[in-house]
């Protein structure tokens, strides 16, 4: 199999499992108990009423054409209306997925430029004292919730230094970047805190076992220094693993930012969700879950590529 | 060094046990009931103060080790339950299975903890046994992946060979060789799940997705607490939860290096 076919099977993959994932949610929105127009209008409401508001959201209609109106939407970027209030689910969801965006976006490749590093000079010092404490602090680190994190770094520079404001969004485009920045830093903050402390663990591990390999003590014998067999050849063994992490991380951090999101006030996608869930606003939660799997899938169909590209012993293995 | 950090974990662990095992039988005051002002700073009355309805803190953080520690231990022991044999089918041979398995496990496992919890929530309501159902099911591809790669290498075995040999049927080598063999394994799994799941726990508690408002959990308290008139109220309870992730880490590294030296560091 060539590099192209292995780039359609994993494409093919990835679709098919997005479709298998669109019918999974389609179906348990559509299990769950209540009927939404009764819950809507309340048990006082006629059953002719009742039944006038099931035509009018198409309620009456078979389930796989509803599911097919659903997708074929969905392709079009269409989400539908939600039962609540009546707004288009693709207009609320488009200034939220700009505020989850920027917090995935930004701390994603803030966490690595400071794991890396620190997982370097962990796993290189290890046996000194500046090792040690590294691995010490990225170990506390990993055990404090964003939440908590966020709610101190609150607590410090705006409750008592009063330098950042303590929660809220300022939209880039229309109010300007420094108070979108002064909105940005204390969320973003918490999340490379936390997500760092994980990254570097994964880094040290990473480094450290690089050092046991044999090219590496062979590097070391022709006369390389510990840091430039560790750079040059650990560096492409670490990625791998990096990679992995990074893409559960981002897959999790899409939905897992609604906990810095609760935190600051931002209204975030996952906000959304949770919101439309308390409300029982179920089509809004079908369309943005949607959303966000078939975020999470690519997310995954990427990192798939991105492996073919680190290791050539996989590319090398799938052209046979 | 790695000595200390095992008993620091023992310490911490033993702790957060011993808590939710006194405030089984005795709390200082009642943990749901308003005994006094609100925000009380901590005196010999009150030893960690009052929230903002006038609630012992230092009984609420009692009590809410209880939640904390059945949400972990239940959660653990479906993923392990169900990942574990799940793992062994899918290590075993049966190729087909195996597939399917597999294939599921990685959909499961892309899918985030917290995602699976919302949906969870909004098809049976926020509750103890919702977030220990989201965070056990998000937990099985974890033991199954575990499994799987651990029974593989069981069954290269020449032992095995020779029971497959004598004819012993499959259901009783997976029983009598397989399951013993790979134990050691999964409890190192299951110690490094359980911090995970606190933590996930503390997550779905503080968004009002785990127990009801009657309950206490640190995540809920860490929540309610005001910024401004009395941050000791916030930082106590995320504290708690901190403590008690980083507990159960060390003493999971602890496990795992006794269990398995195997796994330890270079030195």
């Amino acid at each position: 199999m060539t590099l192209v076919g292995a780039f359609f099977r994993r494409f093919a993959v990835f679709l098919g499992t997005a479709l298998v994932a669109s019918m999974v949610i389609f179906l348990i929105v559509q299990a769950l108990p209540g009927d939404i127009a009764q819950v809507t209008l309340g048990l006082g409401a006629t059953p002719e009423a009742v039944e006038a508001l099931r035509t009018r959201w198409g309620l009456d209609r078979p389930l796989p054409v509803r599911y097919g109106e659903w997708l074929l939407g969905m392709l079009h970027g269409d989400f539908g209306a939600s039962y609540l209030t009546g707004q288009s689910i693709t207009g609320q969801i488009a200034p939220r997925l700009a505020i989850t965006g920027w917090l995935v976006a930004l701390s994603i490749p803030a966490s690595t430029l400071v794991a890396v590093p620190l997982g370097l000079v962990a796993a290189m010092m290890r046996r000194r004292v500046s090792g040690v404490i590294v691995n010490g602090v990225s170990h506390v680190g990993l055990a404090i919730p964003v939440f908590f994190a966020g709610t101190a770094l609150v607590i410090i520079f705006s409750v008592v230094l009063r330098w950042l404001p303590a929660n809220g969004y300022s939209p880039l485009l229309t109010k300007g970047f420094s108070d979108w920045a002064k909105h940005m830093i204390l969320p973003i903050t918490s999340l490379v805190v936390v997500q760092s402390c994980l990254l570097a663990r994964y880094v040290r591990a990473g480094f450290i076992d690089v050092l046991t390999e044999d090219y590496y003590r062979t590097a070391r014998s022709i006369g390389w220094t510990k840091w430039t067999g560790l750079i040059r050849h650990g560096l492409r063994n670490m990625a791998t693993s990096l990679v992995t992490v990074l893409g559960l991380q981002t897959a999790s951090l899409l939905v897992g930012a609604i906990l810095v999101e609760r935190v600051f006030v931002l209204s975030g996608l996952g906000s959304l969700l949770i919101d439309s869930v308390l409300y029982r606003d179920l089509v809004t939660v079908q369309g943005v879950a949607m959303l966000l799997v078939f975020a999470v899938l690519a997310i995954n169909f990427i990192v798939d590529l991105l492996y073919l590209a680190i290791d050539p012993r996989l590319r090398r293995e799938v052209k046979q | 060094m790695k000595r200390f950090t095992v008993i620091f974990g023992l310490i911490l662990a033993g702790i957060v046990a011993l808590s939710a095992l006194i405030s089984l039988v005795w709390t200082p005051y009642n943990p749901n009931l308003v005994v006094t002002s609100q925000y009380l700073p901590p005196s010999w009355a009150h030893v960690l103060g009052t929230d903002k309805l006038g609630m012992d803190t230092l009984s609420r953080i009692l009590t809410g080790a209880q939640t904390t520690l059945v949400v972990g231990i239940l959660g653990v022991a479906l993923a392990s339950l169900v990942g574990v044999p799940l793992g062994v089918i899918a290590g075993m041979g049966h190729k087909v299975a195996g597939e399917v398995i597999g294939r599921a496990c990685d959909v499961l496992f892309a899918l985030p903890t917290l995602l699976l919890a919302i949906l969870l929530a909004a098809a049976m309501g926020a509750s103890v046994t919702t977030a220990t159902l989201a965070i056990g099911v998000a937990t099985i591809p974890v033991f199954q992946r575990m499994a799987r790669a651990a029974t593989l290498t069981i069954m290269s075995q020449d032992y095995i060979l020779a029971a497959e040999v004598s004819g012993i049927p499959r259901v009783m080598i997976a029983v009598r060789h397989v399951l013993p063999n790979i134990a050691p394994l999964l409890g190192v799994q299951a110690a490094a799940s359980f911090s995970m799941a606190i933590l996930a726990e503390a997550g779905l508690s503080y968004l009002g997705l785990s127990a009801s408002p009657t309950t206490p959990t640190w995540g809920r308290m860490l929540r309610d607490a005001s910024l401004y008139t009395a941050p000791l109220q916030v930082i106590i309870p995320g504290a708690a939860i901190a403590l008690a992730v980083l507990g159960f880490n060390l003493l999971g590294d602890g496990i795992r290096d006794y269990l398995d030296p195997r796994l330890q560091e270079v030195r």
